[in-house]
């Protein structure tokens, strides 16, 4: 048996622990945040690492971490004052477009996405074809589309062609916000409200 | 006979409970309430030449009710009044230059919401003029910090739960010389997969929070998820801006996620690279350690050899 003195032991392990801590230190560097977990199946969850991620290449040197890891980072600095020159604008609809970091902003909407709690008419591959769907609180987005009979001017065609270009055409013929799934008004879009939507959406 | 009691007694509960619930609902849905005054009630070294706001839940419309400005004296005079709906901001212009040290009231109206005759709740804004003109715009030093999260609420619209960024934004120092408490807090959501980079998207307005606390913008999952830049400006009560100071911006990830540590080998290379690198170098030098078997004399440093 081997007597190792005390300040042998001592000194054998202050490389374990520097490596521990090396290794600690790296793991910080690395970061503890949020990693996105992937729904797809249980066990190849790819790590998307917020605060390791390299968060704005182009951006400028102030970075920080805070408590729970989320990176902060300042965009590259910009010229003195460029605004120095761009006055606010006096929006059509109200409000102003403000220079901002050397832009104009766009101009201010009512809402984000609709009014809060105003509806419009959805239509849902169940019994009747017809449903509602109401504005959140905040007005970001609506909520689920929940069933309803259709209005008796729309009954028919709602029977006969369920969810259907034509029913979405009645609902706008007979004066409702209807949700555009057939892209009815050409835009290129498809969910965006069609018809008389003037306390539905955002715009007046 | 009993049993039916009873089973009417708990079906009646059930009801009340369920209308209830209906009532405040609708309530806390779409009431046009005033959230806020800008200066706030009480403000005391108002500028004489300032323009008074109060802001409105945006749902409220502005029908031309009257808004009173009192006097000191107590005289009422109905003053005329703009507002913009795209923030709910009612805004007055004083009848006459404010008179230093005089004390003011004004009751701003309750107001209707679009598509419903609920009328919203009120406030009145006492304040006392000070001696000066605001003359500069505010200075600010723009936002400091971003920190976000995932909110996971309750909707008093839709009754569903929605999930929604919340970002947390530390604001730096602002100045004004009419007042640092009557400053207009704006901000912009500069980049993001549904802003066009060219042009900032107004995402807040609101009174400038006290010295040292934060502010907080919400969105939803699909315009808040990925590279995200904000800036701000404040404005003072006679409309003068500052400048925005530069985005500041945080890297968000899609929800579901993990709170955790993670080394990201696909895009943040260069922790795993530190940690590998660290751990290499301590493996080696143990190893090279371990033959010579040998103790340091008592009171040597480490790595002496």
């Amino acid at each position: 048996m081997v007597h190792v003195p005390f300040s042998a032991q001592r000194c054998r392990s202050r490389p374990l622990h520097s490596s521990i801590l090396a290794l600690a230190v790296a793991a910080l560097l690395t970061g503890c945040s949020r990693t996105e977990l992937e729904i797809d199946d249980g066990f190849d969850l790819p790590v998307v690492d917020a605060a390791a991620a390299d968060v704005a290449p182009d951006a400028g040197a102030e970075a920080a971490e805070d408590a729970v890891g989320v990176v902060t980072v300042a965009e590259a600095a910009a010229p003195a004052n460029p605004c120095a020159n761009m006055p606010p604008i006096p929006c059509p609809g109200g409000g102003f477009e403000y220079c901002v970091a050397g832009e104009y902003s766009a101009c201010p909407q009512r809402c984000g996405l609709c009014v809060p709690g105003s509806e419009e008419v959805c239509f849902i591959s169940y019994c009747h074809s017809w449903g509602i769907q109401t504005c959140a609180a905040d007005g970001l987005s609506f909520g689920y589309c929940q069933e309803q009979s259709p209005p008796s001017a729309c009954e028919s065609i709602a029977d006969q062609d369920k969810v259907s270009e034509s029913l979405e055409q009645c609902c706008i013929d007979n004066g409702y916000c209807c949700q555009d799934q057939f892209d009815l008004n050409g835009n290129g879009m498809t969910g965006d409200p069609i018809g008389q939507c003037s306390g539905v959406t955002c715009s007046p | 006979m009993l049993a039916l009691r009873w089973t009417l007694a708990v079906a009646l509960i059930a009801a009340s409970a369920l209308l209830t619930e209906r009532d405040a609902r609708a309530d806390s849905c779409t009431s046009p309430d005033l959230i806020e005054t800008i200066p706030e009630s009480g403000a005391t070294n108002v500028p004489t030449n300032a323009m008074l706001f109060a802001r409105y839940v945006t749902i409220a419309q502005y029908l031309d009710e009257p808004v009173l400005f009192e006097h000191p004296a107590g005289v009422e005079t109905t003053v005329p009044a703009t507002f913009d709906d795209t923030s709910g901001l009612l805004q007055i212009t004083p009848p006459m230059p404010l008179t230093p040290g005089d004390a003011y009231v004004v009751h701003w109206p309750t107001l209707r919401g679009i598509d419903t005759a609920t009328l919203g709740s009120t406030a009145d804004l006492s304040f006392t003029a000070g001696s000066e003109e605001d003359v500069t715009p505010p200075t600010f030093d723009g936002i400091t910090s971003v920190t976000w999260d995932v909110s996971r609420t309750s909707d008093s619209c839709t009754g569903s739960i929605d999930q929604r960024y919340v970002f947390t934004l530390g604001l730096g120092t602002a100045a004004d010389d009419g007042g640092r408490d009557s400053l207009t807090l704006l901000v912009f959501q500069t980049a993001g997969s549904t802003v066009d980079a060219s042009a900032p998207a107004p995402v807040l307005v609101q009174r400038i929070p006290p010295a040292g606390q934060d502010a907080q913008v919400t969105t939803t999952v699909g315009s808040g998820v990925g590279h995200i830049c904000f800036a701000a400006i404040v404005r003072d009560l006679t409309l003068k801006v500052s400048t925005s100071g530069s985005p500041v911006c945080v890297d968000t990830v899609a929800p579901p996620f993990f709170y955790g540590c993670g080394t990201a080998p696909a895009r943040g290379t260069r922790g795993g690279l530190v940690a590998f690198s660290v751990a290499a170098f301590a493996l080696a030098r143990r190893a090279r350690r371990r033959p010579r078997g040998r103790s340091a004399p008592a009171g040597q440093g480490r790595g002496d050899r």
